[in-house]
């Protein structure tokens, strides 16, 4: 397969996962930063949104890697405030909420990771140069 | 800000800064720091980033150049190298690149590299895509 013909494969992945980012925002999201329960357990926010890829990081991974993220980061130092908290917002989100977080989140990291090594491949070894 | 409890409200429904409760206060005002700077500076960016695109999209029209495709060059790499630029900072946040000796620093310049890169490439593929895309929409 031709690297364009790959790097397009992604960037159909990475649309797909661009959408469900709104949806993902609009429907689960919103009804969290609303929640006073929730308010301020989505994590940080460097840029706009930025808590939206944090709270379907914490819904989609594995709980017990989502957990041991939000931990590690507290004893880096980093405060509680840094990764958005599991534990609370399983309790807050429905199960359609975390079909949501996952379809969003898994097309947002392939498609990133790929675009990533794609871009590596590009730069450090030549691929795909003409 | 003299009543303690209305600068703790104020505080509290901020969006941004409020979510870090860290544990040492030096960092904390580093961070909130950080952050500030990483809004104001992400959006600044994005405007320019986002007329320059436009200007060229402009450009071709005015040359009586085939602007839908650049438009369609200048969407996808748009959106790509964002995709791949948050996808790094994330990534390197998850791993506590931060807590290591490369840093803030190295993860922004490490994040800008990656989305100028993905920019690259995009723009030099994408133009292909559309082309293909084309065929196959005027052969149907």
């Amino acid at each position: 397969m031709s690297f364009s013909a790959l790097l397009a494969i992604f960037a159909v992945v990475a649309f797909i996962s661009m959408a469900l980012y709104i949806i993902f925002g609009q429907v689960t999201v919103r009804k969290l930063r609303k929640n006073p329960a929730t308010k301020h357990a989505l994590g940080i926010e460097f840029a706009s949104g930025w808590d939206i890829v944090n709270v379907a990081g914490a819904l989609a991974l594995p709980k017990m890697v989502a957990q041991k993220i939000k931990r590690n980061s507290v004893s880096m130092g980093l405060g509680q405030g840094f990764e958005a908290d599991p534990n609370l917002l399983y309790k807050h989100t429905t199960r359609f909420d975390r079909l949501l977080a996952r379809l969003f989140y898994w097309s947002w990291a392939s498609s990133g990771f790929g675009l990533i090594a794609l871009t590596l491949a590009y730069f450090l070894f030549g691929f795909g140069q003409n | 800000m003299l009543n303690r409890t209305r600068a703790l409200n104020i505080a509290r429904s901020s969006r941004s800064i409020k979510k870090l409760e860290l544990v040492s206060t030096l960092q904390a005002g580093k961070l909130a720091r950080f952050s500030k700077y990483g809004k104001a500076m992400g959006t600044g960016v994005v405007a320019i980033d986002f007329a320059s695109r436009i200007g060229n999209v402009q450009t071709t029209y005015k040359a009586d150049g085939n602007w839908e495709r650049e438009l369609f060059v200048e969407s996808s790499s748009f959106t790509l190298s964002a995709l791949a630029g948050t996808a790094t900072a994330k990534a390197g946040v998850a791993f506590f690149v931060v807590a290591t000796p490369v840093g803030w620093v190295g993860l922004i310049v490490v994040a800008a590299a990656t989305a100028l890169g993905t920019n690259y490439i995009v723009k030099e593929k994408s133009g292909g895509w559309y082309d293909d895309i084309m065929d196959w929409v005027s052969s149907l």
